[in-house]
């Protein structure tokens, strides 16, 4: 039983992981622009820097969507939730000794 | 109960050891599977010690797998993603829209990400202009298949 559960939750990591990969990936979109033939740094640069800044906003909308941010009179601030998700990933960057946000 | 507290004790060890071999080796993610194959290995030496049946060792394999499998995407989705950025950065400070932006070179992400892919081999700069390498072709070709697969349409 305890087989089949961790076989199913391996599943799903997997297929979820590579779902989100090919569906949202920086790197990978960054590959199949210079496959198309637009491998110029400077081109590279300005193109995805817009599209970071879009991702960006986009994800400050789904973390107030989420409940882990709000925004009050043009201030962010973290939610209940929101402070222990960021103490859960304070903890995980300690571990991996992740210390600069990247990316 | 053996097993599970094998489970713990290899699952803490893999933890510890990726936390120690992160701040000696230069790829976190060698780390981890240096961690978790050593861990691993002596995970399935002291379920072999327990005499458990084969049924349950297959079992106990695959938690340890799952467990490691959730704690890697758990840390990378930590480390990198622009969500966890953007909470570690409101952790403890309050921001506004201009403190974000001021915050996030997003110019200065994608010179990252290009150096960490001419880094790992995938892309090489020719004479100016940049390239794919046969193993990104072949990774690439992998990726559209699944992206094929998932139904994704739109690629950039």
């Amino acid at each position: 039983m305890l087989g089949l559960m961790s076989l199913h939750g391996l599943y799903s990591l997997t297929f979820l992981w590579l779902w989100s990969a090919t569906e949202g990936s920086y790197s990978l979109a960054i590959l199949r622009t210079i496959a198309a033939g637009q491998g110029r740094p400077a081109a590279l640069v300005e193109t995805f820097a817009r599209l970071g800044a879009d991702k960006r906003k986009a994800r400050l909308c789904s973390l107030q969507r989420l409940k882990l941010i709000r925004r009050t009179g043009g201030v962010y601030t973290l939610t209940a939730s929101g402070y222990m998700a960021a103490k859960g990933i304070r903890i995980l960057r300690r571990i991996a000794n992740c210390h600069e946000a990247s990316g | 109960m053996t097993g599970v507290l094998s489970l713990l004790s290899a699952v803490a060890g893999a933890i510890i050891g990726h936390s120690i071999l992160a701040r000696l080796l230069h790829s976190r993610i060698a780390a981890f599977l240096w961690a978790a194959g050593v861990c691993g290995v002596l995970f399935v030496f002291l379920l072999h010690a327990g005499d458990t049946a084969f049924a349950d060792f297959i079992g106990w394999i695959l938690a340890y797998a799952f467990a490691m499998e959730l704690y890697l995407f758990i840390f990378t989705l930590s480390a990198a993603s622009i969500g966890s950025n953007l909470l570690a950065m409101l952790d403890g400070k309050p921001a506004t829209q201009a403190d974000i932006d001021a915050r996030y070179d997003e110019r200065q992400m994608v010179v990252l990400r290009i150096d960490r892919l001419l880094a790992a081999g995938l892309i090489a700069d020719i004479q100016g202009s940049l390239v794919l390498t046969p193993a990104a072709m072949a990774a690439l070709a992998r990726l559209d298949d699944a992206a094929d697969f998932f139904a994704h349409g739109s690629r950039v």
